[in-house]
C-alpha cells in the first residue's frame, strides 16, 4: 500500500521535499509513520518531528486529508491517504 | 454562530453612529451583503490589539485602519532595522533606527486619521499581557516568538476575547481564529515550544502582507458578524503553487489553558 506525505514549512526545508509517496508493507499508525519518516530523513527533520524520548513531538501538527490528528495517534493509515506534516510557524 | 451577539463584542445597542463623512469614506464596503451600516458601526465601536506590527501585524493594522476600525492597540518593541523593510510595510527607510510603533502610528494616521491608535513600545510579556488584552475587543497574534503567543492565548482565553492567529514561512502561511468556548485555542494545537523554531526565518513581504490582510478580514468578520470565521479550521496557503486549503483542527480536552472553558 502507498500513502502520500506532504511536507510544510520547515519540514519541507529539512527534507528537501514538497511531498513523497511512501510504500508500506502493511498499514501503520500515524505515530509509527512519523517515527519512520524521522529515521528516513536527516537530523534536521528528526529534530522537528521527535521529542527527546524519540516519540512524535506533541507540537507537530499532522493532518490526514483535511483533518488534524495528534502526532502520536494510533489510528492505522489506509492506502491512498494523504498525510501532511506541519511544524508550527509564527508571524514576524 | 453569531459572534456579534456575544458579550465579547460591541453591543449592537451601544454601537457608535456613522457620520456623513464616514459613510462617504466607507461607501465601497457598506455595499457588502451582510455587512452594511450595522457592520460599519460595529467596526467603529470596536478595538483590536495587534501583537507586533511587523510584516504580518503591519498589514493587518493597515487593512483594519482602512476599514474604519474604531481603535487599534499596537504593541511592538524596538527600532526599525534595515532588514525589516522587505516586509514591514508600515516602516520606511528614513525611519531606520527609530521606534517601529511611532512609524506605524504615523503611517496609519496618514491613511485614516479617524482611527484612535494607542502604541506601546513593548512586546507582550508577563507584565503587560493582561492589560493589553483587556484594552481590546479582539486580539491579532502576529508575533514571531511562541512565548509571547502563549501568553496572549492564555490571556485571551481567560478574558473571553477572540484571537486571530497568523503565521508564515518562506512562501507558506497559516491562519486561524480562536473563539473561547467554540473550538480549540493555540495551546490545543501547539501545547509547547515547537523544536527548531527560530526568531528569524525566510519569508517574502508579499507573503506577510497577504496573510496579514487575511487576518484583518477575520477580525472584521468576527467583529461585524459577516461571513464565517476560521473557527476550528486552519488555513494553509502555499504561494508556490497558489494552493489554499483548510484543515479541521480539534480542541484538546486536556488542554491546560482552555479545558475548563465552556
Amino acid at each position: 500500500m502507498k500513502v502520500t506525505v506532504k511536507y510544510s514549512a520547515q519540514a519541507r526545508a529539512a527534507t528537501g521535499l514538497g511531498s513523497e509517496e511512501i510504500e508500506l508493507d502493511e498499514p501503520i499508525t500515524v505515530h509509527d509513520l512519523v517515527i519512520r519518516l524521522a529515521r528516513q530523513h536527516g537530523s534536521a527533520f528528526r529534530r522537528l518531528a521527535l521529542d527527546a524520548g524519540g516519540c512524535p513531538h506533541p507540537s507537530l501538527l499532522v493532518a490526514i486529508g483535511d483533518d488534524q490528528v495528534r502526532p502520536g495517534d494510533h489510528r492505522r493509515l489506509a492506502s491512498g491517504e494523504v498525510v501532511t506534516i506541519i511544524p508550527p510557524i509564527s508571524g514576524g | 454562530m453569531s459572534p456579534s451577539s456575544t458579550k465579547r463584542l460591541p453591543n449592537p445597542r451601544t454601537r457608535r453612529p456613522l457620520t456623513a463623512e464616514e459613510r462617504a469614506v466607507y461607501e465601497w464596503q457598506l455595499g457588502v451583503a451582510g455587512f452594511g451600516e450595522e457592520g460599519q458601526k460595529a467596526l467603529k465601536s470596536a478595538s483590536v490589539l495587534i501583537s507586533r506590527v511587523g510584516g504580518v501585524g503591519g498589514a493587518a493594522a493597515t487593512a483594519l485602519a482602512a476599514a474604519g476600525i474604531g481603535r487599534l492597540v499596537l504593541a511592538h518593541h524596538g527600532n526599525v532595522r534595515s532588514s525589516d523593510l522587505n516586509r514591514q510595510t508600515l516602516m520606511t527607510a528614513d525611519g531606520v533606527g527609530k521606534p517601529r510603533v511611532e512609524s506605524a502610528l504615523r503611517r496609519l494616521k496618514e491613511l485614516n486619521p479617524r482611527v484612535a491608535i494607542e502604541i506601546h513600545n513593548a512586546n507582550v510579556g508577563e507584565d503587560n499581557v493582561d492589560s493589553l488584552v483587556a484594552a481590546a475587543d479582539l486580539v491579532i497574534d502576529a508575533a514571531p516568538l511562541f512565548r509571547e503567543r502563549f501568553l496572549l492565548n492564555r490571556a485571551a482565553v481567560e478574558q473571553g476575547k477572540p484571537m486571530v492567529d497568523s503565521a508564515m514561512y518562506e512562501l507558506e502561511a497559516q491562519l486561524t481564529t480562536f473563539l473561547p468556548g467554540q473550538g480549540p485555542c493555540l495551546t490545543c494545537l501547539v501545547p509547547g515550544d515547537p523544536p527548531g523554531w527560530r526568531r528569524q526565518f525566510p519569508v517574502f513581504g508579499a507573503v506577510s502582507t497577504m496573510i496579514g490582510s487575511l487576518a484583518a478580514m477575520e477580525a472584521i468578520k468576527v467583529l461585524s458578524g459577516v461571513g464565517e470565521p476560521l473557527v476550528g479550521r486552519l488555513l494553509l496557503a502555499d504561494l508556490r503553487d497558489m494552493s489554499f486549503r483548510t484543515m479541521r483542527v480539534q480542541k484538546d480536552p486536556n488542554c491546560l489553558v482552555c479545558r475548563d472553558q465552556s
